[in-house]
């Protein structure tokens, strides 16, 4: 809770102190580690990064995986595509290979002779209806920010379609660079309504934002929000993000649906 | 079932012990004689063999039965002188007794609130009680005095985390202690992120801790009970008592509505960091503060008639201008009928009403937002208490709750919430019975049979063998409904004058649980009452201990031994999602154990007095689906606890007092490696709870100096320094990268608090 850190650190203010420590930490076998995101109508459809952890003490990047074999399939046509490593540890599907909406996807790796396997669904296409500022709220009086930052709160506001229940992973990027936090939202509270998503950015700088709405699955959508728990690190009893993949490998394979919309921010009067 | 049929036996046999010479009642009130206050637990025995004695009851009734004769009646009780007085017995004979401070101990710091040896002689076992003035002496947090921080010195509690009033029973977890503020359920007992609890100690008169051992007129939690008593106030004369502190100030209002017969009592905290946040231009308008309100109100109908009423309010506000807000808060009511029917029988109905809340609210021009989570109680409960002779007592009760709990969920702008409640209704009878078998030999036995129906409201769920919602279904009776028999024993052996041996078991469950994935109560924290697919959570614990005192009951010491057995405990599963409707798809269920042995020694008089308190325990959980299904460290599993606290005093008006606390660090869940996703660094877990903080250790100093005082007016200042020695106590572990080499990463630890001197300053007229 940032709220609940905004009292401790008001409370402790003159006594808090943090320091760096030493702790003994176990060591680990290395663990695969799978991103792969697969976007529909575009090409190439599929893109994947295969990595492995480290040791915490360890002080290298985790290194990339090359040599793995890469195997896309539309389960509902039966289409079969084999991804090709474009630059170490970077997968990429052909120019043949496009994923549609409804249909039913399988991903294939074998790497060091250990075989994973993931299934999506691709959802369907939710357009962003529009993007507004929120305008009460002035420099230094957003919720769980210090009083004289400059923050933006906008608005991704959007028709929920009411059959199922639906999830979405917003996005914001400025001036074309993306912005760390992830927003994740469900319409179980609305389902079937205009749904009016809060998006933070954290400092005002003159330009362009793009918003880019992702209709994603509820795996995916769990998947990211043990992520996002986890490197938060607000858990008491932390644990590894569920990943949607069989046989042992950490990550995620999303089937998701895109849509971005730009909007010009300008410097607001100062009253 | 062959256990709770013996007690049975066992009870219906000592029936026919009540067949006796004749004898005829001497009964009373035991009083303060100064306040009118009722004193809970004084001896009243007359001289002579074979000694025959008993207690006073929590409204300060005693009843004794005596064969007609000459007597020298004795009523003692720790901190009051003596009273001794012939009488002479003829018939039932009704006598109130008021007692007044003993003038010795006057300034005498007591650390017990008990007659001299109660603590041996009585049969229940793991049973604490605090007394108020010792809590007044020691030193606190930003010098805020608090019954529930003081209680965590003593064995067997430990604090949930650096200056938490959330605490830990036996290890037991934070939702298995029923806090009771005059038999009214406090659901969440802490103020400003558990930083101070939420009883002003001006306001209480007694505090008494069963862990988890409580007789049968207790029930609904697993680990504790803490039985707080609200002052009735003075009924003698008026009284305003009150402090101006660090960070909040009291006010205190007592007397009499009818001189001797009726008082009244008016209670007030305030915090006041807002005061100062607004003088800073950033602040202004926002708002961060707390408070307390308790007010009790006590009227003696007739000789026979008494009736109470005490309420409880406080709330914590934490706001930004009008746009974003927290807030929480508790609300207790009891009204409560006490009649005396006739010597030996003691009625006491009472209507309880409990309500708790919480709220996260985000209000723009564009979105009104926000999260609920609360329980609202009503509460009927009425005990009969049988005084049946001089080595009997029964007590036989019936409480009937109704919860109402709103899970923690979003209420957006036009939600209807109210298909999202869920209601429960809880219900005990049950039958307690005290005996005196012989001079020797104690025995307090009782039986609770208790019933939970899971009532309509919000959706069941029907889930599969992998707990995945199937079906759901809103019923008109009981959703589900469950019955348990809950037998208590407790014996007390006496080996000599000075020593005691006991035993007990005790059989406890618990239908309302709280699931929380932080380190403080945040309202994402769940209340969550037994469903269909919510198991009551079912706890046996057996304990042994010996008792001994020494030196007239200077000193006591004792060493205790548990085992506790649990059963149906619930966690998040890993990766869960706490927001879920269908909570008990999110759930995991386990077993608990714990155990360990306390030691205390404890000096009761004298100039110095205090105690060394040590906890060796263990705590531990199996849940299939966590840790592969093996046994872990609970989060609360310390090793070691050690408290020991010192009181002394230098002169008569001036007092010091010290308390060193050691404890392992709690058990943690560390990463063992790391990946990216993206641009983050990932932690990769092996083990829950695998690793542990450092240990705690600190030590607090205080010294309270009453100033000279003038005819009916006096003061005193009271100094506390918190963790003298300045020792780093980790809040929390946090794992980042490093700054100079994104590559390599760092633990980083956050200590809170480091030498908190404060002063305040406390009036009485």
């Amino acid at each position: 809770m940032r709220q609940s850190l905004f009292i401790l650190l008001l409370l402790s203010s003159l006594t808090a102190c943090e320091k760096v420590i030493d702790i003994d930490l176990n060591s680990t076998d290395p663990r695969l580690v799978v991103e792969a995101d697969l976007q529909a109508d575009q090409t190439p459809a599929l893109s994947v990064k295969l990595s492995q952890t480290v040791n915490f003490s360890d002080t290298i990047a985790p290194p990339l995986q090359t040599g793995a074999l890469v195997v896309l399939i539309d389960e509902t046509t039966g289409q079969r595509d084999t991804a090709i490593e474009v630059n170490p540890g970077n997968y990429r599907s052909g120019p043949d290979f496009i994923a549609r909406t409804g249909n039913r996807y399988a991903l294939e790796i074998t790497h060091n002779d250990k075989f994973y396997r993931a299934t999506a669904v691709m959802p369907t296409r939710i357009g962003l209806d529009s993007i507004i500022i929120e305008p009460t709220f002035g420099p230094g009086g957003l919720p769980g920010q210090f009083p004289g930052q400059r923050n933006v709160l906008l608005y991704a506001i959007y028709q929920d379609p009411a059959q199922q229940r639906n999830f979405y992973q917003i996005q914001a990027f400025q001036n074309d660079t993306l912005t760390p936090n992830l927003f994740l939202y469900n319409d179980e509270v609305n389902s079937g309504t205009f749904q009016i998503s809060p998006v933070f950015v954290q400092t005002w700088v003159n330009g362009v934002i793009d918003i880019e709405l992702q209709h994603i699955d509820e795996a995916v959508y769990r998947y990211l929000t043990n992520l996002n728990t986890n490197i938060g690190q607000s858990s008491a009893s932390p644990a590894n993000p569920i990943s949607n993949i069989s046989g042992g490998a950490l990550g995620y394979f999303k089937a998701y649906q895109s849509f971005r919309q730009r909007i010009q921010l300008q410097e607001p009067p100062t009253p | 079932m062959r256990r709770p049929i013996l007690l049975l036996i066992l009870l219906i046999i000592s029936c026919f012990q009540l067949v006796q010479a004749q004898t005829f009642t001497l009964s009373g009130y035991v009083k303060d004689a100064e306040t009118g206050e009722a004193l809970i637990g004084a001896a009243v025995a007359v001289e002579g063999t074979p000694a025959r004695g008993t207690a006073t009851n929590v409204y300060g009734y005693y009843a004794l039965a005596l064969p007609p004769g000459e007597y020298v009646l004795l009523v003692s009780y720790l901190g009051y002188e003596q009273s001794s007085q012939k009488i002479s017995i003829t018939g039932a004979q009704k006598l109130n007794i008021s007692l007044q401070l003993s003038s010795t101990t006057l300034k005498e710091v007591l650390v017990t609130d008990e007659a001299e040896d109660t603590r041996l002689r009585q049969s229940q076992m793991g049973v604490e009680k605090m007394n108020i003035a010792t809590v007044n002496k020691l030193p606190v947090i930003f010098g805020e005095r608090d019954v529930l921080k003081s209680m965590q010195l003593l064995p067997g509690v430990s604090a949930g985390g650096e200056g938490q009033s959330g605490f830990s029973v036996r290890g037991g977890n934070l939702d298995q202690n029923l806090i009771l503020l005059d038999d009214a359920p406090v659901y969440n007992a802490s103020h400003l992120l558990g930083f101070f609890s939420t009883f002003n100690s001006d306001a209480i008169k007694d505090l008494t801790l069963h862990k988890g051992t409580a007789p049968a007129n207790y029930g609904g939690r697993l680990s504790s009970v803490v039985d707080l008593r609200m002052k009735e106030g003075n009924n003698q004369d008026y009284n305003v008592s009150g402090g101006l502190g660090l960070i909040a100030s009291r006010l205190n209002v007592e007397g009499p509505l009818q001189k001797g017969r009726s008082s009244f009592l008016l209670s007030g905290r305030r915090t006041y960091a807002d005061v100062f946040l607004r003088l800073n231009d950033d602040f202004a308008g926002n708002s961060l503060y707390f408070y307390d309100f308790n007010a009790k109100l006590n009227y003696r109908l007739s000789e026979k008639d008494h009736l109470f009423l005490s309420g409880y309010f406080g709330r914590d506000v934490f706001g930004f201008e009008d746009q974003f807000g927290i807030n929480w808060g508790n609300a207790t009511g009891t009204l409560r009928y006490n009649r005396l029917i006739n010597d030996k029988l003691f009625l006491s109905s009472s209507f309880i009403l409990s309500n708790y809340d919480y709220n996260i609210s985000l209000t723009t021009s564009n979105l009104d937002f926000n999260i609920g989570s609360g329980i609202k109680d009503w509460n009927v409960k009425q005990e009969l208490q049988y005084f049946a002779s001089n080595s009997q007592q029964w007590k036989i009760g019936y409480n009937i709750i109704h919860h109402t709990v709103t899970p923690g969920i979003v209420n957006a702008e036009d939600r209807d919430i109210s298909n999202l409640l869920k209601k429960g209704l809880e219900s005990a009878v049950y039958v307690s019975h005290d005996w005196q078998v012989s001079e020797l030999f104690k025995l307090t036995s009782g039986l609770r049979l208790s019933h939970f129906g899971a009532l309509g409201g919000s959706d069941y769920y029907t889930l599969d063998a992998n707990r995945a919602v199937i079906d759901t279904f809103n019923p008109n009776g009981f959703a589900a409904s469950y019955a348990f028999l809950e037998p208590r024993i407790a014996a007390q052996y006496s080996v000599g004058a000075n020593t005691s041996l006991k035993a007990a078991y005790t059989r406890n469950t618990q239908h309302i649980h709280l699931v929380s994935n932080a380190v403080t109560t945040t309202p994402t924290d769940r209340w969550l009452m037994t469903t269909n697919n919510i198991a009551p959570e079912i706890g046996d614990q057996f304990s042994v201990g010996y008792f001994r005192n020494f030196k007239e009951n200077t000193y006591e010491f004792s060493v205790e031994a548990y085992y506790k057995a649990m059963q149906n405990q619930l966690d998040y599963k890993d990766g869960a999602d706490d927001q879920a409707s269908a909570i008990e798809a999110e759930l995991l269920f386990g077993r608990g154990r714990a155990y360990g042995l306390e030691w205390l020694v404890r000096k009761n008089k004298g100039r110095l007095t205090g105690w060394l308190s040590y906890t060796l325990s263990r705590t531990e959980r199996q849940i299939d689906g966590i840790n592969q299904g093996n046994w872990y460290a609970a989060r609360q599993d310390r090793t070691h606890d050690i408290s020991i606290v010192g009181l002394y005093e230098v002169a008569p008006r001036f007092n010091i007092s010290a308390a060193w606390v050691f404890q392992t660090g709690n058990a943690v869940t560390f990463p063992a490696g790391k990946y990216n996703i993206g641009e983050q660094v990932v932690w990769l877990y092996t083990e829950r709870n695998g690793y542990r903080m450092p240990d705690y250790h600190r030590l607090d100093l205080g010294a309270t100096y009453e100033l000279k005082p003038k005819r009916k007016y006096s003061s005193e200042l009271a100094f506390s320094l918190y963790n003298a020695y300045g020792r780093e106590n980790p809040f929390l572990i946090n794992f980042e990268q490093s700054e100079t080499n994104p590559n390599q990463t760092v633990a980083v630890q956050t200590a809170l608090f480091r030498w908190v001197p404060s002063i305040s300053w406390n009036f009485k007229f």
